[in-house]
């Protein structure tokens, strides 16, 4: 007899096999049929299950899932198959979750081995580990969508930074939280965690234990420095170190702390917060490579803050300027009711060209002006400043408007602004029932009178444009308003608002405003305003003013008076 | 969405600029490129806005800042209005400071 026995072939086989594949780029072991003990693993086994499992020993307690999320029962380990059954298994992908939180991808392989009476002794599994394959995979839709979230929603950057926070969990760390530092506070922004309960956690431990911005280690640290921390693992020195309150340092231990990153949100040298990015019941280590992920994330983010700050600060800025641009309130004026409506082009992120003014002038009369100023932005705003300030003194000694325009054609050509402006300027006098209104007109469109019986009127003559010509055709044009009748006077934004190829016009503004002049001035210029807002759905190219005058009825103008 | 395109031609010293589509303050900077690239070369120009089929006051206005600034360096200068440029024109009093070239449209 020289055959040999069942255990002799397995042992030969297994002295065979660890000569030849001990060192080979994959996982191989064989396992013995019925005591189902693993005889042999190479070397490349043994280090993906110690890595994994975190122990020397026999793992417990792990578990098994499908690419597709089917939890794994124990008999279906392609081993056990090949051991039980005589199967051959295939390339099977499995996600591994230990006890201890580990997380890991294997592909898996296994075949029978049988002796020479085809009696099924024992079986060869390989393994392959994917973990960080799979991660690289995930790190990498990881930052498509950061990178999405980070550009799309640039004005509420907090927003932004909670979205963050929550897309890094679980891919990246089983915590994310995101602070900021604002005068000389940290303030968190952002926290997420898979678990919501432990994210009440994290709020009360963030109120029982604010954190320091003089802090030795952690967000206060990198903070100050700008420099990045990695703690690839927390020991609980660490936390012994990180705070002296007994409660405190139990959370955090419960809590099963495993590994963290703290990166600087930083951008233009400045530190604006910091991430932090934990790893707790995944018990994954973090390395290098994800200290340099979490770094270029936080650089992103920190531009984009930066970015919405300028923003923020630009309009800011542009709606002071405005202000000083447009009167607050519109003087109030015996004998008639002025209603206004400004609307800027954009959401304020850049200072508009429209104007209007009104103010008092000798023995009951007054002015009042409208305009449009060419282009926007500082330049535009500068020569609004001009035409309200030169229309204003000059209107103290011409008492003609045509002249008091022509003087500001004088003052806008002489000036350095380069730009031009249509304008319409026009004084109201008291009259024996009513008004008399002198208008003058320069480049602008006309205005309009919706008389008390409904006709309507054009009020002024069509005159050349200011501050591109030195001899302008500007002619004063008088006429009487009775009361009941109202004016109106606007900017081009109104007329050449478009929905697509269709344009607002003046038939469509006469027809609107002769149904609104009854209402009082302010409700009237809100509806014509409302209804130009409300002719196209996209936004205003052109910044909109709107004026209305109206003329009191005598028993009420003296009730006013 | 704004799309304003330009096509300039040259003879004898005259260029010709066509522009076709909207002009207004989206479209105003490159318009104004356009126009003063032609007038290099050239001692006569000729501004066509019968193919514009939007055209606002800042659109205008530049087109006559343009003129103006020209014809201040011995440049003539010429408009080819639409119906809607002409009416505009005449609003901003323009029509009597830039020579008009009445073509059909």
């Amino acid at each position: 007899m020289n055959q040999p026995t069942d255990s002799a072939l397995l042992r030969e086989v297994r002295h065979w096999l660890a000569l030849a594949v001990v060192d080979l780029g994959f996982g191989v072991a064989v396992a013995e049929a019925g005591s189902e003990r693993i005889l042999f693993a190479n070397r490349y086994a043994k280090q993906v299950w110690q890595r994994l499992a975190q122990s020397d020993g026999v793992a417990e307690g792990y578990r098994g899932f499908a690419r597709d999320g089917r939890p794994y029962s124990p008999e279906e380990w392609p081993l056990r198959r090949a051991l039980r059954l005589g199967e051959t298994v295939s390339h099977e992908e499995i996600s591994v979750e230990f006890a201890s939180g580990t997380k890991g991808v294997l592909a898996l392989s296994a075949g029978p081995i049988r002796n020479d009476h085809d009696e099924l002794v024992g079986a060869v599994v390989t393994m392959y580990d994917l973990t960080d394959h799979r991660r690289a995979e995930e790190t990498l839709a990881f930052m498509a969508e950061a990178s999405a979230v980070l550009t799309e929603s640039e004005r509420d950057y907090e927003h932004m930074l909670r979205r963050l926070a929550h897309l890094a969990v679980p891919r990246l760390a089983d915590w994310c939280a995101i602070d900021l530092w604002e005068n000389g506070m940290i303030r968190n922004v952002g926290v997420a965690h898979v678990d919501p309960a432990k994210i009440e956690l994290a709020h009360e431990l963030q109120k029982r234990f604010p954190p320091d911005p003089d802090g030795p280690r952690g967000v206060a640290n990198v903070l100050r420095t700008g420099r990045s921390e990695l703690t690839p693992e927390i020991p609980d020195a660490l936390i012994d170190e990180a705070t002296p309150d007994p409660d405190v340092r139990q959370i955090l231990r419960d809590l099963g702390l495993h590994s963290a990153i703290v990166a600087p949100l930083s951008a233009h040298g400045e530190t604006l917060g910091a991430l932090t990015l934990i790893s707790a019941e995944q018990r994954r280590t973090y390395t290098a490579d994800d200290l340099m992920l979490a770094e270029d994330l936080g650089h992103r983010a920190a531009l984009s803050i930066s970015n919405a700050r300028l923003f923020r600060e630009q309009i800011e800025i542009n709606s002071a300027l405005q202000q000083s641009l447009i009167p607050d309130t519109l003087p109030s004026l015996d004998g008639v009711e002025v209603g206004a409506v400004y609307m800027p082009a954009g959401e304020g992120s850049h200072v508009g060209g429209d104007f209007y003014d009104a103010w008092k002038l000798e023995n009951g009369a007054f002015g009042v002006a409208i305009g449009d100023v060419q282009g926007k932005g500082p330049r535009a705003a500068a020569l609004t400043s001009l035409a309200r300030h030169t229309m204003r003194a000059a209107a103290l000694h011409a008492p003609s408007p045509a002249d008091v325009l022509r003087l500001l054609n004088d003052a806008a050509i002489r000036s350095d602004f380069k730009q031009f402006c249509t304008a319409i300027y026009l004084t109201l006098t008291p009259a024996a029932d009513g008004f008399t209104t002198t208008v003058a007109v320069a480049g602008h469109m006309p205005g309009m009178i919706r008389r008390a019986n409904g006709t309507i009127d054009r009020a002024g003559r069509p005159g050349t444009l200011l501050g591109m010509y030195e001899d302008v055709e500007i002619t004063d044009h008088t006429l009487h308003l009775d009361p009941g009748d109202a004016l109106l006077l606007f900017t081009d934004g109104v007329t050449e608002r478009r929905d697509g190829a269709r344009q607002f016009g003046e038939g469509r503004l006469r027809a609107i405003f002769s149904a609104a002049a009854d209402q009082e001035a302010d409700a009237a210029a809100r509806s014509v305003a409302d209804a130009v807002g409300a002719f196209s759905s996209s936004p205003a190219q052109d910044d909109i003013a709107i004026l209305v005058i109206r003329i009191l009825e005598t028993d009420r103008a003296e009730r006013v008076a | 969405m704004n799309k304003l395109e330009t096509a300039t031609t040259t003879s004898a010293g005259r260029a010709t600029v066509v522009l076709t589509g909207t002009l207004d303050i989206s479209t105003i900077d490159q318009a104004l490129h356009e126009l003063t690239e032609a007038t290099a070369g050239a001692s006569a120009l000729v501004i066509d806005l019968r193919k514009i089929d939007f055209i606002d006051s800042s659109g205008l206005g530049v087109i006559a800042q343009t003129a103006q600034q020209a014809s201040e360096t011995g440049f003539t200068v010429s408009v080819v209005p639409n119906e809607q440029a002409r009416r505009l024109m005449e609003i901003t009093g323009i029509a009597s400071h830039v020579h008009i070239e009445n073509r059909d449209a």
